[in-house]
C-alpha cells in the first residue's frame, strides 16, 4: 500500500482527472459516451446523468484505483443530499488531491 | 462492483465496506431500490466499526434478472446463498421496508447464521391485492416515484434516461416475474412469526412514514425486542441528525438503548 501511496502522491490534478474520466467513461458505457462531455465542471447526476448505483460503481472503482484508505464512500455519504445531487467532477478532484 | 454467482440465482451484485471489520453487518434494501440506498447513507458510518455487506436483490440494481422466487422464503434463501458464496458464516442484519420482512424471515429460518437484526420500516400489506399487466403503467410509476423524499425526486426527475432505466426495472419485476403472485400470497407479519423470531431485533420507524401505522399493529407482539421511533418519513435514515448508524452500532455492540415511548403518527 505504501508503494501505491507513493505512486499516487506524485500524480498531478490533470493525471487524476484523466484517470477519473476513464473510470466515468467506462461506467457510462461506450454506447452512450459520445452523448456526454466529461469536464471538470460536469455534474454527476445532471450533466452525466448518473444514477445512484452508478455513483456507487464510481466509488468502488476509485477505491480500486487509489486504495481503500481514500475513504471515498464515507466522504460521499456525508454529503447532504442537495450537495450530492450537485456534485461536480471538480469536487471529487479536490477531495482526491487532499487524500493523495 | 463485483458480481458473485450463488447457488440461489444467477449473479448477485454486491459491495463491501471495511472488509477488515471484525463482525459483518449485511444490509438488505427495499423493493425497487438497490444497494446505493445505504451505500450513500448510513453504510459508511456503520463501516467505521463493522464490515458492511450491501447487495442488490434479484432483478434489482445490477443483479441478474430472475423470473421467479419473490416470496420471503426465497429472498431469505438468496441471502444465505450469498453468504455461502462469500464465505460469511455469521452476520448482523439490517433490512429496510420489504428488506425488513426478508430479514425477519431469515431470522426465523436461519437463526444460526444471524447475530442481531435491525428491522427498519416493516411495511403493512397493500390495501388491495396487486394486479399484473395494465395497472402498472408509466403514470402509476410516476405516482410511486413521487412518494419518495424530495431530494431523491429531484435527482430522479433530472434525467429521462435515469427515469426510464428505473421504470424498466419496475416494469420487468411487475409484469414479467412472479412478484405479483408471490406478494399477493404473502400473509401480514404475524404474532406467530414474531414469536418464533429468537434473534434480538431492533424495530425502527419514522413517525411520518406511510409504514408507521404497521408498528401499532405489531407492537403488542413485540415482547423482548426493542423499538425506536425517529422523526421523519420512510427515508428518515437519510437525515444525518437522526444518527441512525450510531443507534445501530450501540445495538449490535450490546450497549444499552434508551427505550422510547411509542409516538403518535403525524400526517405528512
Amino acid at each position: 500500500m505504501d508503494h501505491l501511496k507513493k505512486e499516487t502522491s506524485t500524480r498531478t490534478r490533470q493525471e487524476i482527472f484523466d484517470k477519473v474520466s476513464t473510470i466515468l467513461a467506462a461506467i457510462i458505457g461506450e454506447d452512450f459516451i459520445d452523448e456526454y462531455e466529461i469536464t471538470q465542471e460536469s455534474t454527476f447526476t445532471g450533466d452525466l446523468e448518473m444514477e445512484s448505483i452508478e455513483l456507487v460503481e464510481f466509488s468502488e472503482k476509485l477505491k480500486a484505483e487509489f486504495g481503500e484508505e481514500i475513504g471515498f464512500a464515507a466522504w460521499l455519504s456525508n454529503l447532504e443530499l442537495e450537495r450530492l445531487v450537485m456534485l461536480k467532477v471538480n469536487d471529487v478532484l479536490d477531495y482526491l488531491e487532499e487524500c493523495l | 462492483m463485483p458480481l458473485v454467482r450463488t447457488s440461489a440465482h444467477k449473479e448477485v451484485n454486491y459491495a463491501v465496506l471495511n472488509p477488515n471489520g471484525k463482525e459483518t453487518v449485511t444490509i438488505i434494501h427495499g423493493m425497487f431500490g438497490n444497494l446505493s440506498q445505504f451505500y450513500l447513507s448510513i453504510g459508511p458510518d456503520l463501516a467505521k466499526t463493522y464490515k458492511v455487506l450491501l447487495y442488490d436483490l434479484k432483478s434489482h440494481g445490477k443483479s441478474s434478472k430472475v423470473s421467479n422466487g419473490y416470496d420471503l422464503d426465497s429472498f431469505a434463501w438468496d441471502l444465505v446463498a450469498l453468504w455461502d458464496a462469500l464465505g460469511i458464516s455469521k452476520s448482523h442484519l439490517m433490512g429496510f421496508s420489504f428488506g425488513a420482512l426478508v430479514a425477519i424471515r431469515a431470522g426465523v429460518r436461519y437463526p444460526k447464521r444471524i447475530q442481531k437484526i435491525t428491522a427498519m420500516e416493516v411495511p403493512p400489506l397493500p390495501d388491495v391485492p396487486l394486479q399484473k399487466t395494465g395497472d402498472y403503467t408509466w403514470d402509476h410509476f410516476l405516482f410511486f416515484a413521487h412518494s419518495l423524499p424530495k431530494g431523491v425526486i429531484d435527482n430522479f426527475f433530472s434525467s429521462e434516461r435515469k427515469l426510464k432505466k428505473t421504470y424498466a426495472i419496475y416494469e420487468y419485476i411487475i409484469n414479467q416475474t412472479s412478484f405479483i403472485e408471490d406478494n399477493n400470497a404473502r400473509k401480514p407479519l404475524s404474532e406467530q412469526e414474531l414469536g418464533s423470531l429468537q434473534i434480538e431485533t431492533l424495530f425502527l420507524y419514522g413517525n411520518q412514514s406511510i409504514c408507521f401505522p404497521e408498528l401499532a399493529r405489531i407492537k403488542p407482539w413485540i415482547k423482548h425486542q426493542k423499538v425506536h421511533v425517529f422523526n421523519g418519513t420512510h427515508g428518515f435514515f437519510m437525515d444525518k441528525d437522526n444518527k441512525v448508524a450510531e443507534l445501530m452500532e450501540k445495538f449490535y455492540g450490546g450497549h444499552p438503548l434508551q427505550e422510547e415511548k411509542l409516538q403518535e403518527a403525524r400526517p405528512l
